[in-house]
C-alpha cells in the first residue's frame, strides 16, 4: 500500500472546496440552504398548526331558547364559526356537498321538547369526508363540545326532576372523568408534526446533489496526482468538506427551527440530534458516492435521486406510521436512511428524547462505515481506469 | 419535418425498455401507485398499542378495559403493575396510549364522588394521535353515559327516563364521501399526479434544450413543428400513463370514480398539458439538462404540500395561499379528489379552463424562447 504526504490528501480537499464555492457554487447552496429553505416554506405553510375557526353551518329547525343556545354553545367553541346565513334543508344538503371546508348542524323541529321532555333530541353533524384533516378536528371538538352541552342540560334536567342540589345532579350525570395528557405534541400542532421531517428530505437531496456533481461534474474530472494514493484516504479526502459542510447546514437548520419558528430544541437534546444527524449526513453522503460511481452521468444520478425523494419521505414512517403499513412495504422501508432518522429525531425534539436514538444513530453509522468503504473502493475502479485510458492516450 | 414525423422520430427512438420515456414515464409512476397504494393498503390505523394500569380492578374498571379491548382501534398489549411502569412502556414507545384507571374508582363513582380515569397518548406521530382521541372519545363517552345513566336511575328517575337524563342531548356524525376516514381515498389520487409529475419533470426538461447542439439536423424544420411534436410526445404517453395508474387506483386499491370518466380523463389530460408546457419552458431557457433536472428539488415536496391535498388552504396566511395557487398540482388534485369521491367537483370548468389557458400560454413562450436561444445560435455558427 502506497502512503503519500498529507498534503496531496489536502489539495484534494482544497480542490473540493474551491469546486464548493467558487467553481461550482450550486454545490453549496443545495447542501448549505436546501434543508432551511424546506423548513422555512413548510413552517409557513403550517404556521397556523391547528384548525381552527371551521366554518359551521347551523340547520336550526327550532328555533327555541334552547336550539339558539346550542347555536351559540357552537360559536363559542374555537374549532367552529358559525355562518349567519338564513338556509333550508335543501340549501343545507346542497352547500355541505359542495363545500369541503364546512361543517353543518342539523337541529331537528323538535328539538327543545326532546331535551326537556326525558327523550333524548339527536343533532345531526355532517361533514364532507374528503380532507381528512378537517374531518377528523371537527369530529374530535364535535363530540367534545356535544357532550359538554348535553352534560350541562342533563344536570339540569336532574335538578329539576329528582330535587338535587346541582353539584349532586352533576356527579350523578358525569360520574367520571377522562383527563386527557398528549404526550409529544401537546396541541396537535400540524408545524411540529410536518415541517421538520420534510427539511431532513431536502437536506439528503442537498447532500446527493452536491456529492453528484463532485464526482461526475464533467470540468472537474479526476486529477492526475490522485491516480497514485491511497484509495481509502483519497476518497476521505474527498467527501469529508461536504460532510463537513452538511454538519454545518444541519446545525443552521436546527439554529433556524429554534429561533425563528420556536421548535422546542433544548441544550441537552443538541448531542442527541447531533449524533444522529451525523451519521444520517455520513451514510447519504457514501451512499451518494456509491451511486455517483456507478452511473455515467450527473443527469441519471440527479433522476434517481429525485425520484427516490418523495417514496423516502412517505416511508420513512413521518406521517402514516410503520406500524400501519403491510410487512413487505415495511421492510422496504427499513432500507431506507431516512426511516432510522426521521421519527426519532421528531421524538427527540417532541419528547426531549428517543428511546431508538442511539440504536438508529449506530445503524447509520455502521451501514455508513460500509457504504464508505464500497463508495470508496468504486472510486478507486473509476480511478484506475482513468489511469489506464491515460495510458493508453 | 412535419410535426407527426417528429412524433413520430421521438417515439420511435424512446421505444426501448429502458428509454427514458418508458422509465420516467410509465415505470416510474405506475411503481409510485403500486408502493403508495400498498403503504396505505391497511387504510385506517388500527391496533394502536395501549398499555392499562389498572389499580381497582372492579367490575366497573374491567368495563372500560373490556370497551377498549373490544374496539378495533386499541390493542391492550400491556397490563401495568404501577404508574412508573405505565410510563416506561410509554417512554419505551411500546405503547402509544396508556390509560390508568385509580384505586377505589368504583366505589368513588357509586358514592358520588368524582373520579377520573388518566389518558396518556403519544402525539409525536398525530396520525396515532389522532385516531386515538377520537375511538377513545367515543369509548369514554358511551362509558359516562352508562354510569350516568345508573346513578340518575337509583337517585330516583323511572329507567325509562334515565339514558335521556343522562345524555339528553345526542349527537350523530355522518361524514360524507369518505366515512371511514380512509387514508387510500385521502392521498393515492394526489400521490400518483405528484409521480406523474415527478416523471414529466425529469423526462422533459430535457426535449428542448438538448437540440440546440443540433441546430444543423433542424435547419429545415420550423420552430412551432419542432416544439409541438416535442410536446406531443411527452403529453400523450404521459396522458395514457396517468389514467393508467389511476385505473390501478381504482381496480387494485378501491380507490372510488364516482365521476363520469370522461371528466376524469380530460382533467387529467388538461394537467398534463400544463405542466408539460411549463417544462418545455425551463428546456427551452437553460442549456445544460443537469441544471434543468435539478430544479425539481425546490418544487417536489411544495408542490404536493402547497396544493392543498394534505393541508387545507383556507388556513394557511396569505403568502402560501397565494404559493399554493401557482401549484399546478392545486389545480388537479383537489377537484380529482372530489371527482373520485364526491362524483362532481364545483370547481372542475374553472380548473380546467386556468389549466387549458394558462398551458397554452407556457407552450407559447417556450416556443418564443426556443425561437430566439435557436436563432442566436444559427448566427453565432
Amino acid at each position: 500500500m502506497h502512503c503519500y504526504g498529507i498534503q496531496r490528501y489536502l489539495q484534494i480537499m482544497k480542490r473540493e472546496f474551491l469546486f464548493l464555492f467558487k467553481f461550482d457554487i450550486r454545490r453549496i447552496v443545495v447542501l448549505f440552504c436546501a434543508a432551511s429553505a424546506y423548513l422555512i416554506l413548510f413552517s409557513l405553510l403550517y404556521q397556523q398548526g391547528t384548525v381552527e375557526k371551521i366554518p359551521a353551518l347551523v340547520l336550526d329547525q327550532n328555533n327555541s331558547a334552547l336550539s339558539r343556545e346550542f347555536v351559540q354553545y357552537i360559536e363559542d367553541n374555537e374549532k367552529f364559526h358559525v355562518i349567519a346565513e338564513p338556509i333550508n334543508l335543501e340549501t343545507f344538503q346542497n352547500k355541505i356537498s359542495r363545500d369541503r371546508e364546512l361543517v353543518g348542524f342539523i337541529i331537528p323541529p323538535d328539538f327543545n321538547m326532546e331535551a326537556e321532555s326525558g327523550r333524548s333530541a339527536k343533532v345531526l353533524m355532517v361533514m364532507e369526508g374528503s380532507n381528512l384533516i378537517i374531518t377528523s378536528t371537527s369530529a374530535i371538538a364535535g363530540l367534545e363540545m356535544i357532550r359538554g352541552f348535553s352534560n350541562e342540560k342533563g344536570v339540569k334536567l336532574l335538578e329539576k326532576n329528582v330535587s338535587l342540589s346541582a353539584l349532586q345532579a352533576a356527579q350523578k350525570i358525569r360520574p367520571v372523568d377522562f383527563n386527557y395528557r398528549i404526550i409529544g405534541n401537546k396541541n396537535l400542532n400540524y408545524m411540529y408534526f410536518l415541517a421538520l421531517g420534510l427539511s431532513l428530505a431536502a437536506f439528503q437531496q442537498g447532500i446527493f446533489i452536491a456529492i453528484a456533481a463532485a464526482f461526475l461534474y464533467k470540468p472537474q474530472g479526476i486529477m492526475n496526482n490522485e491516480i497514485k494514493l491511497n484509495w481509502l484516504a483519497r476518497y476521505a479526502a474527498k467527501i469529508l468538506p461536504y460532510f463537513f459542510i452538511s454538519l454545518v447546514a444541519y446545525a443552521t437548520n436546527l439554529f433556524v427551527a429554534k429561533y425563528v419558528f420556536a421548535y422546542p430544541i433544548k441544550k441537552d437534546i443538541l448531542l442527541d440530534l447531533f449524533a444522529i444527524g451525523a451519521a444520517f449526513a455520513f451514510i447519504i453522503a457514501n451512499i451518494g458516492g456509491i451511486v455517483a460511481n456507478l452511473v455515467h452521468s450527473e443527469l441519471t444520478f440527479t433522476r434517481i435521486s429525485l425520484a427516490y425523494v418523495v417514496p423516502a419521505f412517505i416511508l420513512s414512517g413521518y406521517t402514516w406510521p410503520l406500524e400501519g403499513m403491510i410487512k413487505p412495504i415495511y421492510w422496504l422501508a427499513q432500507l431506507s436512511p431516512l426511516t432510522y432518522l426521521a421519527n426519532t429525531f421528531r421524538e427527540i425534539i417532541l419528547l426531549g428524547y428517543s428511546i431508538n436514538s442511539f440504536h438508529n444513530s449506530l445503524i447509520l453509522l455502521i451501514a455508513g462505515i460500509i457504504a464508505f468503504f464500497l463508495a470508496a473502493h468504486l472510486y478507486d475502479l473509476r480511478v484506475k481506469s482513468f489511469a489506464r485510458s491515460n495510458a493508453c492516450n | 419535418m412535419t410535426v407527426l414525423q417528429i412524433l413520430k422520430a421521438e417515439i420511435k427512438s424512446q421505444k426501448k425498455w429502458k428509454s427514458p420515456l418508458f422509465l420516467l414515464l410509465f415505470i416510474l409512476p405506475i411503481f409510485y401507485t403500486f408502493l403508495f397504494g400498498f403503504t396505505y393498503y391497511k387504510n385506517v390505523v388500527n391496533h394502536i398499542p395501549t398499555v392499562i394500569f389498572d389499580e381497582d380492578n372492579s367490575y366497573i374498571s374491567r368495563q372500560i378495559i373490556t370497551a377498549y379491548d373490544d374496539s378495533d382501534r386499541f390493542e391492550i398489549l400491556f397490563h401495568a403493575q404501577s404508574f412508573e411502569e405505565l410510563q416506561n412502556i410509554m417512554g419505551k414507545g411500546d405503547a402509544y396510549i396508556g390509560i390508568y384507571i385509580p384505586p377505589q374508582f368504583s366505589r368513588d363513582i357509586k358514592r358520588g364522588i368524582p373520579t377520573t380515569v388518566g389518558m396518556m397518548i403519544n402525539s409525536t406521530n398525530m396520525v396515532f394521535g389522532n385516531s386515538a382521541i377520537t375511538a377513545s372519545q367515543e369509548i369514554n363517552m358511551s362509558a359516562i353515559i352508562k354510569g350516568g345513566q345508573k346513578l340518575t336511575e337509583a337517585a330516583g328517575q323511572p329507567t325509562a327516563e334515565a339514558l335521556s337524563t343522562a345524555y339528553p342531548i345526542q349527537v350523530k356524525i355522518r361524514i360524507l364521501n369518505n366515512p371511514t376516514n380512509n387514508y387510500t381515498n385521502f392521498l393515492l389520487l394526489g400521490l400518483i399526479a405528484n409521480g406523474m409529475q415527478i416523471g414529466i419533470l425529469l423526462f422533459a426538461p430535457s426535449m428542448l434544450c438538448a437540440e440546440y447542439k443540433r441546430i444543423k439536423f433542424w435547419s429545415h424544420t420550423r420552430t412551432f413543428n419542432i416544439v409541438l411534436g416535442k410536446f406531443l410526445a411527452c403529453w400523450l404517453p404521459a396522458t395514457i400513463s396517468i389514467c393508467l395508474c389511476e385505473t390501478f387506483a381504482h381496480f387494485i386499491f378501491d380507490v372510488p370514480l364516482r365521476a363520469p370518466i370522461w371528466q376524469i380523463i380530460i382533467l387529467s389530460s388538461a394537467f398534463i398539458f400544463i405542466f408539460t408546457s411549463l417544462c418545455l419552458v425551463f428546456s427551452a431557457t437553460f442549456t445544460n439538462p443537469v441544471n434543468v433536472a435539478q430544479l425539481p428539488l425546490g418544487y417536489i415536496m411544495p408542490g404536493l404540500l402547497y396544493s392543498g391535498l394534505t393541508w387545507p388552504l383556507g388556513w394557511v396566511d396569505s403568502v402560501p395561499a397565494f404559493l399554493g395557487k401557482l401549484m399546478p398540482l392545486y389545480y388537479f388534485a383537489i377537484p380529482l379528489r372530489a371527482l373520485s369521491l364526491q362524483g362532481f367537483s364545483p370547481d372542475y370548468f374553472v380548473c380546467l379552463r386556468k389549466m387549458l389557458g394558462v398551458g397554452t400560454v407556457l407552450l407559447i413562450v417556450a416556443g418564443f424562447i426556443f425561437h430566439y436561444k435557436r436563432n442566436s445560435y444559427i448566427c453565432e455558427q
